[in-house]
């Protein structure tokens, strides 16, 4: 079948093209049962006993290897499925088994965990159920070891597209990086820890690919697309040639901007825009700095929860590594933005986009944010690190963080701790409440940053993976435009920077508005870095100023759009840089 | 025997890592002790079993021993439990 076309979901960008290897996994393998010899059992004991124990070796090492990754959050996962294993109750109830029944290790394993297993899926509470997933993956190790297939993933060959119907933890910790070029799993519910771990291998994963192993072929041609979320196997000559252009195109638009790295990102006219970057996880620090930007403008902090919590001295750790490496940069941590669709186990809602999320739950459960902003206390001795607060419609939440803010400072000093007495504290401007009313947050805080995304969301009421409304999602709708140019007069008034976080930081179209309405700041992912920094070198500053003034009186973000591409073409010459034509 | 009340007041509950902690500590002793709530006694020398349990913060449990140090082990956990709230805070 030429040129199958299947779809799932992105996980990390990218496109390869490249052939085919199937990790079959657990679910096809014909595990062996058969009946023991009496005179075999004792045989069969030690050899059950000599694969929990290999397993429990490759968990302390790969325990040891997060840990000098600086890494500790995967670091626990494996320590606590080590601990699993250093009970006796696995080898004692299997001893029995095979003892009774005469059976091999495979087949009582099995038994052993399937009973267990059952019970955490009895479980009324939907965290006790997920527990179960720990001990199904201990026992999937196991069992690998005793089919005497543990190293397969270890020894793939180079180069290959790896398709699989799902990987586990150990499975993915087990790749070498940079040995596969892209990873797509059929199954759907990759785990967040899951999906990170395959973030830090820099190629392109897709997972939830329905019917993918029904298709898939070893050896087999493919395409694997991160930025659509799609692979297409047997590719035709036309969809081949189309992505090679694609490829080409990133690699020539790479190779043409690594001469804008050491430039500053200042207009042709002398403005100075202050280019940062947003980074999800502790380890994407390192592209942030290889790309040089000049310091974090987003710190998300919700990779704390991916295990277990992490407590105070783990984030502070975190907070200051990350601190040391921007130096003399600054990174803004925001404070958790848990609930709605991140990571909620606790309360099911209605409505979650408009519930219990971000501030309005830290603010109810205030050990967990006095923990963090203890630990970004202690993480800002060295004056560059700042606080940001998200989800904020009023200003008695700022009020209230503030107060928390300066009694745990008062601890601090107590405590002798150094910390930074100045610390700016910030609000993302994400609500419409908060953009209308930035006027008064403006005196209660240092800066804004705009978040985009969300912002464009509420003020347009819509959802944009609702595909019957995603076409009214744009950010570069004059309502949106006019709250931008509200916020950023409000807070300069008030002596406030005010940067963008969101993805219109660095939407080409959007750059030049934002510019000429006098955002200070973009923060963006890192691999935008050079991209907007190229762009914001090829506009003028007094041009920009009258283009924003005329997008704002349009009508729609069409007609925004259609203006802007010209604009981008025929005043700043941007079109050999950018795709114009790509949405 | 001897029985004790116990509520649990970190934020996360007992996940995991507190199941760690608590089969950890009350290895060290040689006393049988159980975790009992709502009618529902898990091992508290088991990680597995205490993964089963739903403890949340808020929740009150009750500690349950019976050997020789029976009051050792009971007041350690309590001390894990209540006043080190497994080192979150």
């Amino acid at each position: 079948m030429k040129n199958k076309i299947l779809r799932g979901v992105k996980v990390a960008e990218g496109i390869e093209i490249g052939s085919i290897i199937i990790y079959p996994g657990y679910e096809n393998e014909v595990l062996p049962f058969y009946i023991l010899r009496e005179s075999d059992k004792q045989a069969e004991i030690h050899r059950l006993s000599t694969a929990i124990d290999s397993v429990k070796q490759e968990l302390k090492a790969l325990q040891s290897i997060f840990e000098k990754e600086n890494d500790p959050y995967s670091a626990r996962i494996f320590e606590v499925s080590y601990a699993l294993l250093e009970e006796p109750w696995l080898l004692e109830e299997a001893q029995k088994i095979i003892k009774n029944e005469n059976r091999n290790a495979e087949y009582v394993l099995q038994k052993v965990i399937a009973h267990k297993l059952r019970m955490f899926e009895r479980a009324s509470s939907v965290a006790v159920r997920q527990r179960g997933v720990l001990l199904e993956e201990v026992a999937r190790k196991i069992l690998k070891k005793l089919i005497g297939e543990s190293d397969t993933l270890a020894s793939i060959p180079e180069g290959k597209i790896l398709v699989a119907p799902f990987l586990s933890t150990f499975e993915v910790a087990q790749i070498p990086r940079n040995k596969i070029r892209g990873l797509a799993l059929s199954h759907g519910g990759m785990t967040s820890h899951l999906a990170i771990l395959a973030q830090t291998f820099d190629i392109p994963v897709v997972v939830g690919i329905k019917d993918l192993m029904r298709y898939v072929k070893d050896g087999q041609l493919a395409i694997l697309d991160g930025y659509k979320g799609l692979i297409i196997l047997e590719p035709d000559e036309s969809t081949l040639r189309a992505y090679e252009a694609k490829i080409k195109h990133y690699s020539q638009l790479h190779d043409k901007l690594v001469d804008v790295k050491d430039l500053p990102p200042v207009t042709i006219d002398g403005r100075n825009i202050e280019l940062c970057a947003n980074i999800n996880l502790p380890a994407e620090i390192k592209y942030a700095t290889e790309f040089n930007a000049e310091g974090i403008g987003l710190l998300r902090t919700e990779f704390i929860f991916l295990e277990d919590m992490l407590d105070e001295a783990q984030q502070f750790n975190i907070y200051s590594n990350i601190a040391d490496k921007i130096y003399p940069g600054s990174v803004i941590i925001r404070t958790f933005d848990i609930g709605a669709d991140k990571l909620a186990p606790y309360v099911r809602e209605d409505n979650p986009f408009l519930g219990w999320r971000a501030i309005r739950l830290l603010l109810k459960e205030k050990k967990l944010l006095r923990t963090q902003l203890r630990a970004i206390l202690r993480a800002s001795h060295k004056g560059n690190v700042k606080i940001m607060i998200p989800m904020v419609t009023t200003v008695e939440e700022v009020l209230e963080v503030k107060k928390l803010l300066n009694k745990i400072k008062r601890d601090l000093r107590n405590e002798n701790v150094e910390f930074d007495e100045n610390i700016d504290i910030g609000v993302m401007i994400e609500t419409p409440a908060s953009a209308i009313m930035a006027e008064v947050l403006a005196k209660e805080v240092e800066f804004f940053s705009i978040g985009t995304n969300d912002l464009t969301q509420y003020t347009m009421a819509v959802d944009r993976n609702n595909p019957y409304v995603s076409e009214l999602y744009d950010p570069l709708h004059p309502a949106l435009l006019r709250l931008v140019k509200n916020i950023i007069i409000a807070g300069h008034a008030a002596h406030s920077w005010v940067g963008v976080c969101g993805e219109m930081a660095h939407d080409p179209m959007a750059i030049p508005i934002l510019i000429g309405l006098g955002v200070d700041e973009l923060s963006v992912a890192p691999r935008f870095l050079l991209e907007t920094k190229e762009i914001i070198r090829h506009l003028s500053y007094k041009e920009t100023k009258a283009i924003s003034e005329k997008v704002l009186n349009m009508k729609n973000a069409i007609e925004v759009r259609k203006f802007m591409k010209k604009v981008l073409k025929e005043e700043f010459h941007l079109d050999s840089i950018i795709d114009l034509n790509s949405p | 025997m001897i029985e004790q009340q116990v509520k649990i007041k970190n934020c996360l509950g007992i996940h995991a890592r507190p199941a760690t902690l608590i089969s950890q500590a009350a290895k060290k002793y040689k006393s049988k002790v159980l975790l009992v709530k709502d009618g529902f006694e898990v091992d508290a020398k088991s990680i597995l079993d205490i993964l089963l349990l739903e403890a949340p913060q808020g929740s009150v449990l009750t500690l349950r021993a019976d050997g020789p140090d029976e009051k050792e082990a009971i007041e350690a956990l309590r001390e894990l439990i209540e006043e080190r709230k497994f080192d979150e805070e």
